[in-house]
């Protein structure tokens, strides 16, 4: 049997232990269970090294803004204005914020990295349970029984893995809440 | 540091020394220091472009989200978040640029005046 291609490798597994089960749906003309496992697939490895590239250039705000106190310092010491001062006082906050920004959407990614992970390790779980408590009524639909009692166990297992994914994927709802008031710029200067 | 940062500054007219600000006086040597100053501004602007391309460097598409509605609105709103980095780390730098920029123009002004350099910094 040639394992289904998920990116996740708990879906991976799943998919493996779903096969049965699929296969009665298809004889059934029910839904497909692990079609219903695709729209959870997921590569948290490739979101946690974006993240990790956006807390590179959080670092590289920080190690701007100490150039910049390093050279308005300067500019000081060499007879620049009052005025100068303010300005640069100005900028100065507005780097802070600028890091600060950048350190919280990386540790955002990070977060939502490891909750897909969550998500698919705990559908993969879930899912598995309902196939193997099928076992009985996928056997018999797969050996020719036809029937109301095995069909309906069956059909219903296939509906409830649907509606199993269904329920993490609505958990991703929060995480894009979360990263909402990180979307827009936090520096102004104008 | 990308060229010709510092020569924005010619397109403010209204923030060129000597057409405003504020006077300060500048003793020659005073010059050399406003421009090393500005060395180091030059430098954190720098930094700020090298941070914006790290923040570049970080997109990613849709796919290791999901594929699902959810999924695709949550990869969106990650890449307008990198976005929204990427554009604070290059105003910082314009801004940063801007401020070497009037420093240099300022030591230029404290050599051509002597001890009547002015230095404007108004946003």
């Amino acid at each position: 049997m040639t394992a289904e291609v998920f990116e996740h490798p708990a879906l991976v597994s799943a998919a493996s232990e779903l096969s049965a089960l699929r296969a009665a749906a298809g004889r059934l003309g029910v839904a497909d269970p692990v079609a219903a496992l695709r729209h959870l697939d997921c590569a948290p490895a490739s979101i946690r090294t974006s993240a990790s590239a956006v807390d590179t250039g959080a670092l590289g705000v920080t190690a701007a803004q100490a150039e910049f106190r390093a050279g308005v310092e300067r500019a000081e010491n060499g007879g620049s204005t009052d005025a100068f001062g303010t300005w640069a006082d100005t900028v100065d906050g507005q780097y802070a914020a600028a890091a600060r920004a950048a350190a919280a959407t990386a540790a955002l990614g990070v977060r939502i990295a490891d909750r897909l992970d969550e998500l698919a390790v705990a559908a993969s779980e879930e899912v598995c349970a309902l196939a193997a408590a099928a076992s009985a009524p996928v056997s018999a639909v797969l050996a020719g029984d036809r029937s109301a009692e095995v069909v309906s166990e069956v059909s219903a297992t296939c509906t409830a893995v649907i509606r199993a994914v269904q329920e993490k994927i609505a958990a991703l709802t929060a995480l894009a809440a979360e990263l909402e008031p990180l979307t827009a710029p936090v520096v102004e200067l104008s | 540091m990308p060229e010709g940062r510092g020569s924005r500054i010619s397109d403010a007219p209204g923030l060129r020394p000597g057409a405003g600000g504020f006077a300060t006086r500048n003793p020659p040597e005073k010059g050399d220091r406003l421009r090393a100053a500005a060395d180091l501004l030059d430098q954190a602007a720098a930094a700020d472009d090298k941070a914006a391309g790290r923040f570049a460097e970080a997109r990613v598409d849709s796919t290791p989200f999901g594929i699902s509605p959810q999924a695709r609105e949550l990869a969106a709103r990650w890449a307008t978040a990198l976005a929204a980095r990427e554009a604070d780390a290059r105003v910082l730098g314009d801004a940063t640029s801007d401020l070497a920029g009037r420093l240099r123009m300022a030591a230029v002004s404290t050599r051509s005046t002597g001890f009547r350099g002015r230095l404007a910094v108004a946003p």
